[in-house]
């Protein structure tokens, strides 16, 4: 009676595609999209990240225009860069398999 | 006959006698900064010097005359980016702790011309930063707003207001911040924007 082999690792015998890489490939696509939508709400800044947001104001008297600023987030390129590298070395570690083990020479003539 | 004479030659010598007004730069509205900018590789940094205090004694009679001394408290830089904040006032680039204040100390004025209430003119003046001081050159606007301090305060202040204006670009080389380094990431080149307003109470 044939046996189907358990979908587990094997160094010598790799058969089908073991469940935690694929939650790790959908993992890194979800986090790759919730990067982009996440950077792309905030403000789509292709410039560096922001903590603080300049306002530019006109004195009425003077007309002079000076800046306020205000407090608020909006991550810049940089860190949608670090957010997409991350999810890139997350999928690429599904794809690392460990090299087959070379058999030990027979014994046997 | 003799009372009107009296006034008028009291003053003409008051009008001849005009001192120059002293004006006070640290705004209490807090709208007084100096901007700068730089490139990087993203996008221009742009940030704001907000500490700025000084006197400028500018005679509206004679412009050419102006002297005057602007500080500029080293730990109010500020850019966006809180991060980049702290690197800014570091020792690494303008050691705000070490050298606490950037000024400029006006030497004279050249090419000085007036219309109405705006005077342009060449100016040449002591710019230290980092504890280095080298001579910069830049065109300056100047503004005088007689008795206008009574609308940006409070009714009754009397007095006049001064609003000077103008450009200029420094190497940061110059000024020992961080010379030949990571200038394919951040300009060597740093462009210095005053708009600034100094008021001078009538007693």
């Amino acid at each position: 009676m044939a046996t189907t082999p358990p979908a587990t690792e094997s160094a010598t015998t790799p058969v089908g595609t073991p469940a935690w890489r694929v939650l790790f490939r959908m993992l890194a696509a979800f986090l790759a999209l919730f990067c982009f939508a996440f950077w792309a709400a905030a403000g789509w800044n292709r410039g560096w990240t922001k903590t603080q947001i300049p306002v530019k104001q006109v004195d009425e008297v003077t007309g002079i225009e000076f800046v306020t600023y205000k407090q608020h987030f909006m991550p810049g390129v940089e860190l949608l860069s670090l957010g997409l590298f991350l999810c890139v070395v997350l999928a690429v570690i599904t794809f690392i398999r460990r090299k087959p083990l070379s058999l030990p020479p027979s014994s046997h003539p | 006959m003799k009372k009107s004479l009296l006034l008028a030659s009291l003053a003409l010598a008051t009008s001849l006698s005009a001192a120059p007004i002293s004006f006070d730069f640290k705004d209490p509205k807090g709208v007084n900064a100096i901007q700068f900018q730089l490139d990087s590789l993203l996008e221009p940094i742009v940030g704001t010097a907000s500490g700025v205090s000084g006197v400028v004694s500018f005679d509206p009679a004679a412009p050419a005359t102006t002297t005057g001394k602007i500080v500029v408290t080293a730990d109010s830089l500020k850019v966006p980016n809180a991060t980049m904040t702290g690197h800014l006032v570091s020792e690494a680039w303008i050691d705000a702790a070490k050298n606490p204040e950037i000024s400029f100390e006006l030497v004279k004025l050249d090419n000085v011309k007036t219309s109405g209430t705006t005077t342009t003119a060449d100016a040449t003046g002591k710019f230290t930063l980092k504890g280095v001081t080298k001579e910069v050159s830049l065109p300056v606007k100047l503004t005088y707003l007689a008795d206008a301090l009574e609308k940006r305060t409070k009714p009754g202040n009397k007095g006049d207001l001064l609003v000077v204006r103008g450009e200029f670009t420094i190497r940061r080389g110059d000024f020992g911040i961080q010379p030949g380094k990571n200038e394919d990431k951040v300009s060597t080149d740093i462009k210095l924007s005053i708009a600034i307003v100094g008021s001078a109470p009538k007693a």
